[in-house]
């Protein structure tokens, strides 16, 4: 009878809507809003991805929604590894290089590894809603999106599998002679415990400046001016390998990826991190190469760690003067709309609140480009307990709190003696390397998600562009006057004053097609009549640029009644648009 | 044989001699010259491609050596950067030949201490260019390039109008023109100067049509990107021929890779339209004292100034008498071999307009416009120059046409051969080269060289020792720049030990890093060893050479 009753059991659970049509789990209670219930490509957002599972992503998710993602390589790291763009848009509807397209990038800097999970939940989060969100379907059937979760795949790797501290290797693979010895890599750095984290190294000391925080026992706090601690530090865990009397001074690679573009670039002397010439990495050149065939791109976010910002250029005071009035406007509409958006974000000016760059990917795509760009630096303190720290970045013990109460401890190698080589009896401990820069498992998905929306926000505002009058007046003796007029309906203009005023983009097209024109021109007001005639190819109206929020009319004066004629707005980074009459 | 063959096709015109035509290689001759060149030298020469051009052509190096080309400085001759400049190629590869000639034992006492490369054309599309049927003036490489960035290509190109085969000039007669008839030949136009009165006669454009009825000629041409305007310091943004950004170019890139991959090369040598020989680089502390320098450091300079001084003398350079080229325009490779590269950067264009010294004579003129009068000179100059020389293929004569952009104005089309204001016929880029070969064998033996000296023992012990050395530089130049200490990719001068196991250093360091030594500096280092055995002492760096000494101590 047990048997019996198991077996029916059984059978409910493996028909559990018997005589019913099955309820898709979007529509059941089971759904967190904001979330997809069902999602094809199942991820967690509360862990890091190695490279093999971000290409295992990518590729999920193009034969998950083969409408929506195509995958491509754009090049090959150092190392040789595919650098992957995921491009997503409704491939059903119209030409993607004819949809404004909007620039995601992520972990430029390797052990900035959360960018990559925020780059792939932006993937994710499209595909999985279009479905089911309107916004989200429209968006996909007006832009394209190029999403490349990582820049900087075999740094990333190094990152996870090898030895770091939480600000080490932001560099890539490249191995060069950092301290002009001759030599390569002669002086890494040593774990000396074998955990994979490089904490710091401290010895007890009569002379000491730093003492052992009562409050929290990991925490080092320098002593007063006037007095003695008990402790000297020594820097990171390692030990001097070559015999030159420093310290890891000679890493693999220890360049910034991020000082290797093609603006303003300064050499090493003035800008620490950069390498021989703007672009000597295959990342970076891969990446512009990338952007120049891809010049539709009208907005770019590229993702870093950490300090709650949104930065957008210049990268040094003296390129101030190219940005222009306009140019700033639109950046502060985005910029403060988002600091309400994402707690704890500020909205600041790279060179004026962060520090001064020079050879920057921003300033490439901002100024070299023309390409309107923010630069996310995701992860605060303030997230820690929803709260303005008012220590800075250096001296807070927040950390130090946040892991006591709510990590249990799981933020810190504790301090343990160790006998070193050259420093004797030491003792090593500190942050672990995925503590402080990278969000803590359970932070992750919602800054992901803030983080998203902001830039969906500023993707949305790429131009969208509507012909949204065309008409016809006869002029008398078989002489017709046909008006059109072309609304750009988001407050990104299709160049930035930046653009127009070098010219980085041609001017946006509206083209007549099934007319004799006989003159065609820009009507500059209607009121009063004041146009500009195009004298050169009429049929093809050249307009410098469709500016946010605004319309431009143009006019052409046509032989016989304009019947079957079309028109089409044709602009590099608006796309393309048609209307018939 | 090849040579004369391919030298041949190019023959403009066969009344006049090919030394007095204005005749320029192709990127084949130039690899079939360097190979023949490394043949007759054997095992001292080599010759390889660094790179390709945007075009797919070879960026031919010839490396010249004796036994290895480690361990020793090196000196790079690089020419035909900027494609208005092909006469460099001709020079370049004449220093080559004169090296050549010498024989390789005679060769040998100057690589004996020192490599040399040449790398005769880092512009080979441009350089190509001029064999095509209608010569005009070509600086860019083969990368389309929308030149005045209005989303056409192309769309205004040149017309040889006048089918003479070249692109020269066209005059529009137009009573608000801006250019007169020049006083000093009426050949010549000169802009009007409103100023004094005078009134203008003729308006002045290139060659051709304005295709795309927007008032402008011949603004949109084939593109192409000046390699010579493509590098990083002082790159002019958005500038016609500088390219997308800065060194977007392959040619750019396989310079700068060679020169960073081959850290022993210590002084590049452009042959090319940027000049701090017959005028050398002047130390301004305003220019070196803020966060980006721009003026070279005051050791620096004085290397600059020895070696522009010894530049003048050797070539027997008067400044009164020549007319120098015009300043950069940014991009430039020869400021950012120096600024951002750290290494020691000549150039010179090795031939200058001789200034034609009757004209000044005649001026009456306040000295303001003395000098407006005698920067126009240089075509005077040019005229006369070629008038006296013979050369006849200098200046063609107006000659009017029926142009459909002015069918009621006179259009004439005349002008001065392409590139005559910038390079000489082939005779005289020869002769150029054959001067330039004996300053290039003075800085070969000027290359720095390491030693170790006055190696001195103290047993202050059974087993204890004091070991002292000076380090010494005993070549003309110094080990290295003083700018390139700031960079790390440039290497410091390394003084080092190497102990045997039972050794141990009990006072000084294993490894020292230096900036680098003057000519005939020397510097001390001093060392505490503890144990008998054979001690190594190593010094130098790659732009400066190695050298080491073993010494046992008993």
């Amino acid at each position: 009878m047990k048997y019996i009753c198991s077996l029916f059991l059984l059978f409910l659970l493996a028909f559990p809507a018997l005589g019913q049509k099955p309820i898709s789990p979007d529509l059941t209670g089971m759904r967190a809003i904001g979330s997809p219930a069902d999602p094809k490509v199942k991820m967690s957002w509360d862990r890091y991805h190695n490279y093999e599972e971000i290409t295992q992503f990518c590729s999920n998710l193009e034969k998950a929604y083969p409408n929506l993602v195509r995958l491509e390589s754009i090049g090959k790291s150092y190392e040789g590894r595919d650098i992957w763009a995921l491009k997503i848009t409704d491939y059903s509807k119209g030409k993607p290089n004819e949809k404004p397209g909007f620039y995601i990038d992520g972990n430029i800097h390797a052990n900035e590894l959360q960018c990559s999970e925020v780059s792939m939940y932006t993937a994710w989060y499209l595909v999985e809603n279009y479905a089911s969100i309107d916004f989200i379907k429209t968006l996909l059937e007006e832009k394209i999106f190029y999403i490349l979760p990582t820049i900087s795949p075999d740094s990333r790797d190094y990152f996870i599998y090898h030895p770091n501290s939480a600000n080490s290797s932001r560099t890539g693979r490249m191995p060069f002679d950092d301290d002009g010895d001759g030599s390569i890599g002669e002086d890494l750095f040593d774990d000396l415990d074998g955990d994979g984290n490089i904490v710091m190294m401290r010895r007890k000391s009569a002379t000491g400046r730093w003492k052992v925080d009562p409050n929290y026992p990991q925490r080092m706090i320098r002593v007063k001016p006037d007095e003695f601690g008990d402790y000297e530090l020594l820097g990171y865990e390692g030990i001097d390998n070559d015999g030159d009397g420093l310290v890891n001074e000679d890493m693999t690679g220890t360049y910034d990826p991020n000082r290797d573009w093609a603006w303003g670039w300064q050499p090493d002397y003035v800008q620490r991190g950069a390498l021989f010439y703007p672009g000597t990495l295959p990342e970076t050149r891969a990446v512009k190469d990338f952007i120049v065939k891809h010049p539709n791109i009208a907005g770019a976010q590229s993702y870093h760690n950490y300090g709650g910002m949104f930065l957008r250029g210049p990268g040094a005071k003296e390129d101030e003067k190219f940005y222009d009035r306009s140019d700033i406007a639109i950046y502060d509409v985005i910029g403060k709309l988002g600091e309400r958006w994402v707690p704890g974000y500020n909205y600041f000016v790279i060179h004026k609140d962060l520090y001064t760059v020079y050879g920057g990917e921003i300033d490439f795509l901002a100024l070299g480009r023309g390409i309107f760009t923010f630069s996310n630096e995701l992860m605060t303190s303030y997230k820690l307990f929803y709260s303005e720290d008012k220590a800075n970045r250096w001296e807070s013990d927040q950390f130090f709190e946040f892991d006591k109460y709510l990590l249990f401890g799981d933020g810190y190698v504790p301090w343990k003696s160790f006998q070193h080589p050259q420093f004797g009896e030491i003792e090593i401990g500190g942050p672990k390397k995925n503590y402080i820069r990278n969000h803590p498992g359970f932070l992750l998905q919602e800054d992901a998600h803030r983080n998203m929306a902001f830039t969906l926000y500023h993707a949305h505002q790429t131009p969208q562009l509507e012909i949204s009058e065309l008409r016809s007046e006869s002029l008398g003796g078989n002489i017709y006057e046909l008006t059109a007029v072309i609304v750009n309906k988001r407050i990104i203009p299709t160049h930035s004053a930046h653009d127009l005023k070098y010219k980085i983009e041609r001017p946006d097209y509206i083209l007549i097609e099934g007319a004799k024109v006989i003159a065609g021109m820009i009507v500059e007001n209607e009121d009063f009549n004041l146009t500009h005639e195009q004298k050169y190819r009429p049929e093809r109206i050249a307009v410098d640029n469709l500016p946010g929020m605004s319309a431009v009319k143009v006019r052409w004066i046509v032989k016989g009644e304009p019947k079957n004629v079309h028109i089409t707005v044709d602009s590099v980074k608006g796309g393309k648009v048609k209307k018939s009459l | 044989m090849n040579q004369l063959f391919i030298l041949s096709i190019v023959l403009f015109s066969l009344n006049i001699p090919l030394s007095s035509q204005y005749t320029f290689p192709t990127e084949k001759e130039i690899e079939i010259r360097l190979k023949e060149n490394a043949r007759a030298l054997g095992s001292m020469a080599s010759v390889q491609s660094i790179g390709k051009s945007a075009g797919g052509l070879d960026l031919w190096v010839i490396s010249l050596f004796s036994g290895s080309m480690s361990n020793k400085p090196s000196l790079l001759v690089v020419a035909g950067a900027d494609g208005l400049h092909p006469s460099g190629s001709i020079v370049s590869l004449k220093i080559l030949e004169e090296l050549v000639a010498l024989g390789p034992d005679s060769l040998k006492q100057y690589l004996a201490n020192a490599s040399l490369h040449i790398l005769p054309s880092l512009n080979p599309d441009a350089l190509n260019s001029y064999q095509d049927k209608i010569k005009m003036v070509r600086r860019g490489n083969a990368t389309p390039f929308d030149d005045d960035r209005d989303g056409d290509w192309g769309e205004d190109p040149y017309e040889d109008l006048d089918e003479n085969g070249y692109i020269t000039q066209m005059r529009v007669e137009d009573s608000g023109g801006e250019y007169k008839k020049s006083d000093w030949d009426n050949r010549l136009l000169v802009k009007a100067d409103y100023s004094k009165g005078e009134r203008g006669s003729y308006m002045l454009y290139s060659e051709g049509i304005d295709n795309d009825k927007d008032g402008k000629f011949n603004e949109d041409g084939k593109g192409g990107v000046n390699i010579d305007k493509n590098f990083s310091y002082n790159y002019p943004i958005f500038s016609e021929g500088a390219g997308l950004y800065q060194s977007s170019e392959p040619e750019t890139r396989s310079f700068l890779e060679f020169l960073f991959r081959n850290p022993e090369i210590h002084t590049v040598l452009h042959i090319g339209l940027y000049d701090n020989l017959t005028q050398a680089e002047k130390y301004d502390e305003k220019k070196v004292s803020g966060r980006i320098i721009t003026g070279w450091l005051e050791e620096d300079a004085k290397v600059s100034s020895l070696l522009s001084r010894k530049y003048n003398e050797l070539l027997g350079i008067d400044l009164e008498k020549i007319h120098p080229i015009v300043a950069e325009e940014g991009g430039s490779l020869t400021p950012t071999v120096y600024f951002h590269s750290g290494r020691f950067s000549l150039a010179t264009p090795s031939w200058w307009i001789p200034v034609y010294e009757g004209t000044l004579e005649d001026q009456e003129t306040s000295k303001s416009d003395k000098k407006e009068k005698s920067s126009k000179n240089k075509e005077y100059s040019l005229l006369k120059w070629a008038e006296s020389n013979g050369i006849s293929n200098v200046f063609f004569d107006w000659k009017e046409i029926a142009h459909p952009d002015f069918p009621n104005q006179r259009v004439e089309i005349g002008g001065f051969f392409p590139l005559a204001l910038q390079n000489p016929p082939l005779k005289y880029s020869e002769m150029a080269g054959v001067q330039h070969a004996p300053y290039v064998k003075m800085l070969l033996a000027s290359m720095p060289e390491i030693a170790i000296e006055n190696l001195k023992v103290d047993k202050l012990d059974k087993e204890v020792f004091r070991v002292s050395i000076e380090v010494v530089n005993k070549g003309g130049l110094p080990t290295g720049t003083q700018l390139g200490q700031k960079i790390r990719f440039v290497e410091k001068l390394k003084t080092s030990l190497v102990l045997e196991p039972k050794q141990q250093i009990l006072s000084g360091k294993k490894i020292d890093l230096a900036g680098p030594l003057m000519p005939g500096e020397r510097k001390e280092h001093t060392w505490l060893i503890k144990g008998k055995g054979v001690l190594v002492i190593e010094s130098g760096n790659a732009s400066s050479g190695q050298t080491s000494n073993s010494i046992s101590l008993q």
